[in-house]
């Protein structure tokens, strides 16, 4: 059987639960329309009128694709030192020490994220 | 019990790499921020006595606003993040379907992907003075068109990083709190949110806790996002740091913010494990 209380509890959970979701997808929505504004400034939102130009210059501009490169290369290097790194070290504190587990480590770390 | 040989071994890797990353700039700072500074030069002065008031110099009334403002603004977006990112976290954990459940966790991460500049700017043009959702400010009494909607945009700005963060921190809690406890309580009578309020909720304070520091930790650290939306009425101690380094070259004074700002984080990350270790200690977790 449903209480009133319920059906109240309900509806806070959810509108609440609508605006956290809508405040993180609405500003994607958002950039992703307005990349392809046809203005040539940052402009309001609905666009008024919309074009591939902003792809088409990034995809032109060789400055641009060596800032990309960069990034790929930098981020790659340090993903994969920290990985390797980070899961030996993490076996070792887990495996190695129990009294290290009780310490600050775990209860940051233990969560599954 | 302490480390055996094979797992010292695996820990030293990691040790080479991040000790000199870490320590090795830390002592420099330290160092940096006991020089005296003279006005138009760059950086302290060398060969001269070491000297303390790079930090006597913030006891001055004038920086207990940056500093209020960081703590203030940082607390503020930790508990609006904790609060729906707790409700978030209990949607994935309980309630949603399987590949609804999945669809949120891909959005989350999928949002913590994206670069936080094109995230500020795309913030700005949904919820600032032109974006489409500026009303919104309306719901929390808040006008638009002055200065206190400056705050909400960096309260905006910084909840759209911490609030992924702490909601996928808190789902590994709630996974981990019996959801049968909540059953047993509902069938002995109770509604709904009395069963979430007075089982599921207790049981998951140590993760909220922790999520909570991470939350924290992230706000007042946090650079670019005062930086960009503050647009200098919202400014960080961060920003401060920024300044001293970039635009005057007063290392000494940036140096001796930094030791500052990393004996209050500490502070507060001690102070905050002590905490939950101390009113729930590991043994006595019957949730986890």
């Amino acid at each position: 059987m449903k209480r009133i209380e319920d059906y109240i509890g309900t509806a806070i959970y959810t509108t609440v639960l609508l605006f956290a979701g809508l405040f993180l997808v609405m500003p994607m929505i958002v950039a992703v329309v307005l990349s392809f504004d046809a203005r040539s400034f940052l402009g309001a939102f609905p666009p008024t009128e919309f074009s591939l130009r902003w792809y088409r210059e990034f995809l032109s501009d060789d400055y641009l694709h060596r800032g990309l490169y960069t990034s790929l290369i930098v981020s790659t290097i340090a993903t994969l030192v920290s990985t390797v790194l980070g899961t030996f070290a993490a076996i070792a504190i887990d495996r190695g020490a129990r009294r290290w587990k009780q310490c600050f480590f775990r209860r940051l770390s233990s969560q599954q994220w | 019990m302490p480390l055996d040989r094979f797992h010292k071994i695996l820990v030293l890797p990691a040790v080479l790499v991040f000790a000199p990353l870490v320590i090795g700039p830390l002592i420099l700072l330290f160092q940096e921020s006991l020089r005296p500074y003279e006005g138009g030069s760059i950086g302290g002065t060398l060969n001269a006595y070491l000297t303390l008031s790079n930090y006597t110099e913030f006891w001055h009334p004038t920086y207990a606003k940056y500093f209020l403002d960081t703590f203030r603004v940082s607390l503020i977006v930790t508990l609006l993040a904790l609060v729906l990112g707790y409700l978030l976290a209990h949607y994935v954990v309980r309630v949603a379907k399987p590949r609804i459940a999945k669809l949120v966790l891909a959005g989350l991460l999928g949002v913590l992907f994206i670069s936080l500049i094109v995230r500020i700017y795309a913030i700005t043009l949904t919820f600032g003075p032109i974006g489409p959702l500026r009303d919104i400010s309306w719901l929390v009494g808040i006008d638009p068109r002055t200065r206190r909607h400056t705050e909400l945009m960096v309260v905006f700005g910084l909840l759209h990083t911490v609030l992924p963060l702490v909601t996928l921190t808190m789902i590994g809690t709630i996974q981990m709190v019996n959801p049968r406890l909540e059953e047993a309580a509902m069938s002995l009578g109770a509604p709904g949110w009395r069963a979430f309020f007075s089982v599921t909720l207790p049981l998951s304070i140590p993760g909220i806790v922790s999520a909570g520091i991470i939350g924290y930790a992230f706000s007042i650290s946090n650079l670019v996002v005062p930086l960009l939306m503050g647009r200098g009425f919202v400014t960080f101690i961060s920003n401060l740091i920024y300044f001293r380094f970039s635009e005057v070259a007063n290392f000494p004074s940036g140096a001796a913010l930094s030791v500052i700002m990393l004996l209050i984080a500490l502070g507060i990350f001690f102070a905050g494990t002590r905490i939950v270790s101390a009113i729930w200690p590991p043994a006595e977790r019957s949730g986890r």
